[in-house]
């Protein structure tokens, strides 16, 4: 059965589907460090993206080669970018059209999560950490 | 409004797929309007795990811009070129490549149900070679 | 001497010369691993290019000599990472997801090259087909 995951930015609310078809080793290392709850910073190369570092749980220490590698990140997917070397795993989350790069150029993610329903009120709390800075944001299992 | 559907077919297995008009509306509509679509897909040689078709003269060549700029085409989605000279279908990892190198295009459609099979035929084409193709609006 | 190989895929054979002295190490490495008989499939990354896998030569040890990004039609490559022999008929390039990368350039074809070249072509639209790839005695 699929799971589904949440995700909380400013009371906004939106539920993902754990897209373990396309990553079943990269979905299930985040499911086993639910609940996340950091900071979201909007990204400063990748468009329209905010990204969270994780530092604990399975997902921290996913292997640095993606499972299913991509550099665009579609509007309402969550990807993954392994940095084991610096102990976190980078999430991002797209309101718009965002590409994961660096100041070197594209570089690659994995697609572990996709948007279910209406994500307008998520995704414009995504869009106000542009102008207002970072936030809070919670991801938990779905259900709870 | 409800969101609109196409029915595809390749070796008799069929998916549903649903149009991505909140992505590409100019492109999504200039696709709906070319079918129903029956033509020969092969398989890519520079873009990685995925098929395509050159849809031709018709609604495609209309729109010029590049409404939803994707390189990586998502496994499951279906991708076409400003001006619709080529459409895409992805089983896997995949980036929109020429001889030239990378190249962007943009999503017009997204399989639904039956996705794991339909794709598993495309992968097929890998070593089958070219395939017949029928899309056509569901429902 | 120059070693030949005999390339045969649809009923046609071919000839190719192996660049020994500008790959030794790659070379002698192709040559241990024949015969091969394998399937070959068109790339899916590369351009207008076949492939075949051999297990023996996927040995991150044998050296890029004669190294090469970008074949020629009637070029024969080398990648060790993933023990993939590449058969260029046209514009292509050593690719995968990643990118751009390199290969050992071992083996040209010559002589009458257009039966095989054709043959390799046939595998975009026609499917995978058989290759078997031997040494050429004496």
């Amino acid at each position: 059965m699929t799971k589904r995951i949440e995700v909380e930015v400013d009371g906004a609310k939106a539920e993902f589907e754990l897209r373990d078809d396309l990553a079943p080793r990269t979905t299930a290392a985040l499911w086993e460090s639910l609940p996340i709850e950091t900071t979201l910073r909007h990204g400063k190369l990748s468009g329209s993206a905010c990204y969270l570092d994780v530092e604990h749980g399975p997902i921290a220490g996913i292997p640095v080669e993606p499972e299913l590698p991509v550099t665009s990140i579609y509007k309402g997917w969550m990807v993954a970018f392994p940095a084991p070397s610096m102990g976190f795993t980078e999430l991002l989350i797209s309101y718009g059209v965002a590409e994961y790069r660096w100041p070197t150029g594209r570089k690659l993610v994995t697609p572990v999560a996709e948007l279910q329903g209406d994500g307008s009120a998520l995704f414009e709390a995504l869009g106000r950490t542009h102008s207002e800075g970072e936030k809070s944001v919670v991801v938990r299992r779905g259900g709870e | 409004m409800s969101t609109r559907q196409i029915r595809l077919r390749v070796d008799g297995v069929e998916a549903v797929a649903k149009l991505r008009d909140d992505l590409s509306p100019r492109m999504a509509e200039a696709f709906w309007q070319t079918l129903p679509v029956e033509t020969s897909i092969s398989h890519a040689m520079w873009t990685g795990s995925a098929c395509y078709y050159y849809p031709g003269e018709g609604p495609f060549t209309e729109v010029e811009e590049l409404e939803y700029p994707v390189c990586s085409i998502y496994p499951g989605f279906v991708v076409a070129r400003p001006r619709g000279s080529e459409v895409m279908f992805s089983y896997g990892p995949t980036e929109y490549r020429w001889n030239i190198g990378t190249d962007y295009l943009t999503p017009i459609a997204q399989i639904t149900d039956n996705r794991e099979a339909f794709l598993a035929v495309l992968a097929r084409m890998h070593d089958e070679g070219d395939k017949s193709i029928s899309i056509e609006r569901a429902g | 001497m120059a070693k030949l190989i005999e390339i045969t895929i649809d009923g046609e054979t071919t000839v190719a010369r192996l660049h020994e002295e500008a790959a030794p190490n790659a070379v002698a490495r192709f040559w241990e691993a024949l015969p091969i008989d394998e399937t070959l499939r068109h790339v899916r990354w590369s351009g207008m290019a076949s492939y075949v896998l051999v297990d023996s030569l996927r040995d991150e040890a044998i050296p890029l000599e004669n190294r090469v990004s970008f074949y020629q039609p009637g070029a024969i490559c080398l990648r060790p990472e993933h023990g993939e022999i590449a058969f260029s008929y046209g514009q292509a390039q050593a690719r995968d997801v990643r990118g751009n990368h390199w290969a050992a350039h071992i083996a040209t074809v010559e002589g009458d090259t257009a039966g095989y070249l054709k043959a390799i072509a046939r595998t975009k639209r026609g499917g995978a087909r058989a290759i078997t790839i031997k040494r050429r005695e004496g």
